[in-house]
């Protein structure tokens, strides 16, 4: 099989002035990755079409404005649907069978009306709501008579479609600055998805549609940049979707807006040792300071202060109500406290923490 | 970037109720109210779009088998990365 030969890309000089614009498209798309305005659907619908011709595709016929990501998946799930069976042929086959003896329905006009206020002639009220009940009853039917496929599978593989839009800026800033600053000509067929990036979140593009999507309206951060929120989501969409998540970890609703729902067990048996940290303190702060150590009944079987560090912080090895034993640590910088479960027959903070590292702590060199 | 990557469900994982880590299995998110307010919101939409068709004789031209083709196998995304699929070298 024959291979394209890559042309060397030439050489582009940079002038002072030049560069002395990075630093206004790091700022540019940093503002656009974090923006929580809606998507701008009009003027995102000439860039789609872009984006589209600069992949050698035609533009879609069909646009979709969801609200999220997940949104965007069940948009995307429909429209398999409609593709599989010919929906929209039969929708609107149903709608124009049905529409000369419901507008002769007064009550059904009534009702139609009441529903779609937007649609000021009553026809279309009318024809919407036959379409309406049409769309709903086939769409939410089991997926083995045909309604759509939500499975966890068909959901991911949707998802998996998506482009990241705003999300992408990253990588669009670098291809921007080349474009509007450099005037590099390789880079304009990138238009038309450097334009989607300000205007859009993600987004699915498909043969035939393409669904938009609002961007996040709500996003918070930490001081390294990652999502945290300890009151609320941190992030959230338009259509309730939300990500609730302290340090960059993510939790069940409940841990961030009501800690005082946290169970002793959900504490336990959760795996990762930085969430189940959270989770405890999360419940301290519930229930009040040491609560789950006395939620636990924790007897003290051992205690010392880490040998291998300078200054290093107390840790002891407890044992609950069930008999299994923890290790409690605190990270000195942080002052984290972390539990970790160890085993049944560990005697001391020095054998807890071989059996946690794998490995005795008196290899431990302290360089400080 | 983290906001980006951590919203992708990562495989066999379930959906997601509110989009959180309370795992909600498929029957379950099906009869959500999330989910009907979704296929209410695209099935509104596609009715604005064969409106048209419904007023007039004209036939329905519907997404078909191009889309059917592509929902499947979504051979226009441009992919990670997006550059290296929308910008094609020249000959």
């Amino acid at each position: 099989m024959a291979t394209k030969k890559i042309k060397e890309p030439k050489e582009i000089k940079i002038t002072k002035q030049q560069e002395s614009q990075m630093s206004l498209y790091k700022e540019k798309w940093l503002k656009n990755g974090l923006s929580c305005d809606p998507l701008d659907f009009e003027n995102a619908k000439p860039a789609l079409a872009d984006a589209y011709r600069a992949a050698g595709a035609e533009p879609p016929r069909f646009v979709f404005h969801m609200q999220s990501p997940i949104g965007g998946a069940v948009g995307s799930a429909c429209m398999k649907v409609v593709a599989a069976r010919d929906l929209f042929i039969e929708g609107v086959d149903r709608v124009r069978a049905e529409l000369p003896k419901k507008l002769g329905d007064d009550r059904f006009v009534q009702k139609a009306r009441q529903e779609y206020p937007g649609d000021s002639d009553p026809k279309v009220a009318v024809a919407r709501a036959i379409w309406m009940d049409f769309w709903m009853k086939e769409m939410l039917q089991p997926t083995e008579s045909g309604g759509i496929d939500l499975t966890p599978e068909a959901m991911n593989g949707h998802i998996q479609d998506q482009v990241f839009g705003s999300h992408d800026c990253a990588w669009v800033a670098f291809y921007d600055f080349f474009d509007k600053v450099l005037k590099v000509p390789d880079v304009i067929p990138l238009r038309g998805l450097i334009r989607l990036a300000e205007l859009c979140g993600w987004w699915t593009p498909y043969a035939d549609f393409a669904i938009l999507q609002d961007r996040q309206e709500v996003l918070k951060l930490n001081e390294q940049r990652q999502l945290h929120c300890t009151d609320g989501p941190a992030l959230k969409y338009r259509d309730g979707i939300s990500l609730y998540m302290i340090n960059d970890q993510c939790f069940a609703r409940h841990v961030i807006e009501e800690p005082n729902k946290i169970t002793v067990d959900e504490i336990k048996t959760e795996q990762n040792a930085e969430c189940r940290r959270i989770k405890r303190e999360r419940f301290d702060l519930a229930h009040g300071p040491g609560a789950y150590l006395r939620a636990i009944d924790a007897k003290i079987i051992h205690s010392d202060v880490e040998p291998f560090a300078k200054g290093a912080a107390p840790r002891c090895l407890v044992e609950d109500d069930q008999g299994e034993r923890w290790l409690i640590g605190t990270d000195g910088s942080t002052k984290r406290v972390y539990y970790m479960p160890v085993g049944q027959d560990v005697k001391t903070c020095s054998e807890a923490h071989k059996l946690i590292s794998g490995f005795d702590e008196s290899k431990i060199l302290n360089k400080s | 970037m983290a906001y980006a990557t951590a919203a992708i469900p990562q495989p066999n994982q379930p959906p997601r109720k509110n989009w959180n880590k309370d795992p909600m299995n498929a029957e379950e998110f099906r009869k959500s109210d999330y989910v009907r307010k979704a296929v209410a919101r695209m099935g509104g939409q596609a009715f604005d779009q064969v409106q048209q068709f419904i007023f007039t004789d004209e036939p329905v031209d519907p997404p078909g088998e191009r889309v059917q083709a592509t929902v499947q196998g979504a051979d226009v995304r441009p992919s990670t990365p997006p550059a290296a699929r929308a910008v094609k070298p020249k000959k």
